[in-house]
């Protein structure tokens, strides 16, 4: 089994989530903050601890579904290298205001030419 | 719910600690022969009280209320906080505040409805989804369309069951 530093496996965790197109941010979650705590830091919208990795964020368009697919493929890879073998639970905790806009925006094109 | 329990793991955590420390000083102050804050005699005269007092009475009775709301609070069922979307066999999830947020705006902007609402519940086979807003009847079916185009794009299965309500304002005289 490879050691790895749980700060170190968060970390990498949570910059492989970040760098999939869509993932606008990592999300603290509502109420009880979804992090990875150690000594100097926390690692927010990632939580190591518990039977499954759980990993909150924020997307920046619709639909979700290749959002969640991706960030889950990019933990999953993360954890697997690091000889972790527990599966990945993605939260889409909340999607950005730009998102929501473009949205609006492209429905009123479609509806004003349709 | 979990945000309580965890406020109320802290007060207890505090409340030992408090405890601790009484102890620790109760102690100390015993063995110098100057018995605080509690006095010695604290035995003699807590056998003095009669079960049939009061004040214990009005102890029990507070005890027992407070242990019965935090059951009934443990107990009620409580509104999902996040809801389950699948994908190629695979559950992720939505956040239910997102998934209603974005529902009503939808209702708002694909059926020109005003005051939307949404409420968002359900599992993995199936989401139940209620749109509340003020527009005229005829606006339903605009509602309906644009609600159920934005749950595909939030990951919902594909059964989906949406009740719409629609409401319009009172006329002022």
């Amino acid at each position: 089994m490879i050691i790895v530093r749980r700060e170190d496996l968060a970390l990498s965790v949570a910059d492989a989530v970040l760098a999939v197109p869509g993932v606008a941010a990592l999300h603290p979650g509502f109420g009880v903050e979804v992090a990875t705590l150690f000594s100097g830091g926390k690692v927010v919208g990632v939580r190591l601890s518990g039977e499954t990795v759980q990993i909150y964020l924020t997307a920046e368009r619709v639909p979700l579904q290749p959002i969640a697919d991706e960030a889950a493929k990019a933990a999953g890879r993360v954890l697997a290298a690091a000889g972790d073998p527990r599966p990945v639970e993605i939260v889409v905790a909340d999607v950005t205001t730009d998102a929501v806009i473009r949205r609006t925006t492209a429905r009123g094109t479609i509806g004003a030419h349709g | 719910m979990r945000t309580v329990n965890r406020i109320a793991s802290a007060l207890l955590a505090l409340v030992l600690i408090a405890g601790g420390l009484l102890v620790v000083v109760q102690t100390v102050s015993a063995l110098v022969d100057r018995p605080w804050p509690i006095p010695t005699n604290w035995r003699r005269e807590l056998g003095d009280v009669a079960l049939s007092e009061r004040r214990v009475l009005a102890i029990c009775i507070a005890i027992g209320v407070v242990g019965l709301v935090v059951l009934i609070a443990e107990l009620m069922p409580r509104r999902q906080a996040r809801l389950p979307a699948t994908m190629n066999g695979t559950t992720w999830w939505v956040s239910r505040r997102t998934a209603e947020r974005r529902t009503a705006h939808a209702a708002a902007v694909g059926g020109s409805v005003a005051h939307p609402r949404a409420d968002v519940s359900g599992n993995a086979q199936r989401w139940r989804v209620r749109v509340r807003a003020e527009a005229p009847p005829h606006r339903y079916e605009a509602v309906e369309r644009s609600v159920r185009e934005e749950l595909r794009a939030l990951g919902a299965p594909d059964e989906v069951t949406v009740a719409t309500s629609l409401k319009q304002r009172g006329r002022v005289a």
